[in-house]
């Protein structure tokens, strides 16, 4: 039962709130005495809207002042029972939820007289629109992305999901931040033992502040700190996210984060993309394979040719082996060390481009890959065709985006395996990375699946693109690839 | 999560005799038609060796040998558990010192014996102290790679075999002894199937189906691999390293040709699934003797000693009359047949005398 520390005087209720929220500067109190109650409404700088407030509040006030019949009951029973104001309007009864309130964007009331307030939903702080997605750009598909606001957010999944079984719940999170964090799921659909773990974990939740997706991440992903890959995907697509809640996941969104977490997800969606909903089969197939093929040679390539090089020259061509033999005599370093630093340095581009404004993020991309490239090569440092074997790893990197963080730090394992041992190392880190992928097994959702285990039917999704009349028969769920009860 | 379905079985004891397969034919008899025979007869004897499990299966809801053998003895269990560690040690000795011994052929100049025992025993450790299904979904992805490999480098050896069919040929001094010889080495390179024992427990399913599906698919891979490569290499083929990338140095595709060290990687792969396997089900065992030790202990030890008596023969250069010696075949009988049945009549004659006390 919620505590009622709203007192009978006006003064005393608005004296203990300004105290309680440590006078803060930016609380808008305007009182004034209406049909002779005094009142005020009290909101938050920037939190609501000025004109919404203006009109749907002040202004019947204001009419109700004027006019010659006094209302029978107290001025606030008559605006909570008999008047409509806003849509969102809510009863409060402590100074605790008047803050709350506030600070989600209400206005809320308070009258002489009358141990609660009334909170008027007139949000309307500033927020970024709608924009297209610029992590996961496609190509005909809706060009929309999530913004930074939950409920924004809420809305571009329901205009596309508009199924009486999609719920959204709104929780709380953060000890301080008190963020909203709105859980999505089918609840026909979504095994309910996810739901249910996800809700414990939110409400057990003690961080002082929920800002990043990676903040909540580790609490629901047990695979998180014994893997490099993620069971937890992240996707700024709201027609993803209604896809794969169609499937049975169950998708949470933060307020403020213009991402929805997706749990739980497989290893081989890294693959997919909507694009490849809107295209023909085996064009999907096809570039699906491209990207199987570019995610192997971002991991894999530049330890693969360490090791072909040092310890497995036979593999290459005579002519071949004779141009990067001459080509490794000119350099000064060791093949594996020369490709860990141009490695190392290609990540560093790769940051500063990142970090640095766009307009001049082009900039560096111009001074590091050709400037730079090209006086290392010119200047022995580094091979030419070495060279060539980082810019093909760089370029496969950046057709695999949501694997690029563990691809980055698996290339150097792969590089400094091949380097120390050739196709053994190789294989060693292939089998250790097998089996760390195989043991994700997150809400007993098998990380590997549809691969592994084996299940015939999702594997076609996985080597080619199904098609629709496919889907029609049978729709993608969850529930079809989870292993037995939860362990 | 903790169980293994039927196929993640059957990928563990496939890859596990893959790698045997991809290690070495045993070269004791003359020629490779007396090793195909012999598979084909071990085969059937094979069958009477999965009889226990499917009788544990059936009659005790699918224990283990150690656990079951607690059902009759705390005695017999601790004995059981000491044989069943021995002769996981003795399976991962074998493993680990032809993986070194044969790795040689491929890596030799570039690093030391022991630093290889010491990494692929790491790598396995890791597997090994995974559950069950982990290892099985991962012994699967390494048997597809397996599957893939050995395709292409038969697809692209086939138009090379000209004449070869004419390897194979009877000529023997005894053939009735080298058949022998080959049932009892194939007997001894089976001891993959004591994971059939000792992950009954974990099974989502029968064993019986597990068993018939290893069993024949074991028969038509050893029968095709040793048949194509005779036909490659003649009687070559039984005096050679590594014949499956023997067999792709021989390839007219350029590419496979080249890529020869590709089998050597993927033979890399199954040794530590075959590895791992063995850790996960000594550790057990080792568990069953000691219950309060800790399963990452447990599966060290299990690579530990083995890897030391394996690192020992191999630096004193002693291992290739290890490889190539077959005696130990009465060791896959004895573990697959024998102690299991013996087990289950102990427990039985036990579950008899409760009956009668009760009766009575």
């Amino acid at each position: 039962m919620e505590k009622n520390d709203i007192s009978l005087s006006l003064q005393e209720t608005l004296s203990d709130l300004s105290k309680m929220l440590s006078d803060t500067a930016e609380l808008n109190i305007t009182s004034a005495v209406i049909c002779g109650t005094p009142i005020a409404a009290v909101s938050v700088e920037g939190m609501v809207s000025t004109e919404q407030l203006g009109e749907l509040v002040l202004r019947p006030l204001s009419e109700l002042s004027a006019s010659k019949t006094k209302p029978e009951k107290h001025l606030l029973d008559h605006l909570t029972e008999n008047m409509f104001l806003t849509a969102d309007r809510q009863k409060i009864y402590s100074l605790d939820s008047a803050a709350e309130f506030l600070f989600s964007g209400f206005a809320v009331l308070f009258a002489q007289g009358r141990c609660y307030g009334c909170a008027l939903g007139l949000q309307g702080f500033e927020k970024r629109p709608v924009t297209a997605a610029e992590s996961e750009p496609t190509l005909m598909c809706s060009q929309e992305s999530f913004t930074e606001a939950v409920r924004v957010n809420m809305s571009l999944v329901r205009r596309r999901l508009k199924s009486k079984k999609l719920k959204m719940e709104l929780l709380k999170a953060g000890e301080r931040s008190d963020t909203d964090i709105c859980l999505m799921y089918m609840t026909d659909r979504a095994p309910s033992d996810i739901v249910k773990r996800i809700k414990d974990e939110l409400s057990h939740l003690e961080l002082d502040t929920v800002l990043t997706v990676g903040s909540f991440q580790p609490f629901i992903d047990d695979s998180y700190p014994s893997s490099v890959f993620s069971a937890i995907a992240v996707s700024e697509r709201p027609d993803l996210i209604c896809s794969r809640l169609n499937e049975g996941r169950v998708c949470v969104m933060i307020d403020g984060v213009p991402f929805a977490m997706i749990v739980p997800s497989l290893f081989a969606e890294n693959f997919s993309t909507m694009d490849d909903y809107s295209s023909k089969p085996y064009y999907s197939a096809f570039i699906r394979w491209i990207r199987y093929l570019s995610f192997f040679l971002s991991v894999a390539f530049p330890g693969l040719y360490v090791a072909l090089a040092d310890f497995h020259p036979e593999v290459f061509t005579l002519k071949l082996l004779l141009n990067l033999s001459v080509a490794e005599e000119a350099t000064p370093y060791p093949l594996v060390a020369e490709v860990i630093m141009l490695m190392i340095f290609f990540e560093i581009m790769r940051e500063a481009g990142l970090r640095l404004p766009k307009s001049v993020g082009s900039a560096v991309s111009i001074v590091g890959g050709l400037i730079i490239g090209d006086a290392a090569v010119k200047s022995g440092i580094v091979s030419a065709p070495l060279l060539i074997v980082v810019g093909i790893t760089a370029t496969a990197s950046f057709v695999t985006p949501p694997v690029e963080q563990p691809v980055a730090v698996l290339r150097l394992v792969f590089i400094l395996a091949g380097g120390c041992a050739g196709l053994y190392g190789l294989a060693v880190c292939f089998a250790v990375l097998t089996a760390n992928i195989c043991a994700m097994n997150d809400f007993s959702v098998s990380y590997m699946s549809p691969a592994a285990p084996l299940d015939a039917s999702g594997l076609k999704d996985v080597i080619y693109r199904k098609t629709y009349r496919e889907y029609e028969s049978s729709h993608t769920k969850l529930s079809d690839i989870r292993e037995g009860t939860h362990e | 999560m903790n169980r293994i379905s039927q196929l993640q079985l059957f990928a563990v004891m496939l890859c596990g005799h893959a790698f045997s397969l991809m290690t070495f034919f045993p070269y004791t008899f003359d020629n490779p038609s007396e090793y195909m025979i012999g598979v084909l007869i071990s085969t059937f004897i094979e069958i009477f060796l999965a009889v226990p499990a499917v009788i544990i299966y059936k009659r005790f809801e699918g224990r283990d040998p150690c656990s079951l053998a607690g059902d009759s003895s705390r005695a017999l269990k601790i004995t059981a558990g000491i044989f069943y560690t021995f002769v996981f040690f003795y399976f991962a000795y074998r493993v680990t010192g032809n993986f070194v011994y044969f790795l040689d052929s491929v890596l030799s100049g570039y690093f030391p014996r022991a630093l290889v025992v010491v990494s692929v025993c790491a790598t396995a450790v890791y597997l090994g102290l995974m559950k069950p299904s982990v290892i099985g979904k991962t012994s699967g992805i390494m048997l597809a790679l397996f599957a893939l490999f050995t395709v292409l480098v038969i697809g692209s050896s086939f138009s090379s075999t000209g004449s070869g069919f004419l390897s194979f040929h009877l000529a023997s001094e005894n053939i009735s002894h080298g058949i022998g010889e080959a049932v009892k080495c194939e007997l001894l390179r089976n001891l993959d199937m004591l994971f059939l024992l000792f992950f009954l427990p974990k099974l989502k399913g029968s064993p019986v189906r597990v068993s018939a599906l290893y069993l024949g698919v074991k028969l038509i891979m050893v029968e095709l691999s040793v048949g194509f490569v005779t036909v490659m290499l003649g009687d070559f083929a039984m005096i050679s390293k590594l014949p499956f990338s023997s067999m792709a140095s021989y390839s007219t595709s350029s590419m496979i040709e080249r890529f020869d060290a590709a089998f050597m990687a993927v033979w890399v792969i199954l040794a530590i699934v075959r590895l791992g396997a063995v850790f996960h089900c000594s550790s057990d065992c080792i568990q069953a003797v000691i219950p309060k030790a800790d399963r990452t202990v447990s599966v060290v030890i299990s690579a530990a000693i083995p890897a030391a008596a394996a690192v020992y023969k191999l630096t004193n250069y002693e291992w290739e009359s290890t490889a190539y010696d077959m005696n130990g075949w009465l060791i896959t009988v004895t573990a697959l047949l024998f102690v299991p049945l013996m087990i289950s009549a102990f427990v039985l004659l036990r579950e008899r005398r409760s009956a009668d006390v009760r009766g009575a």
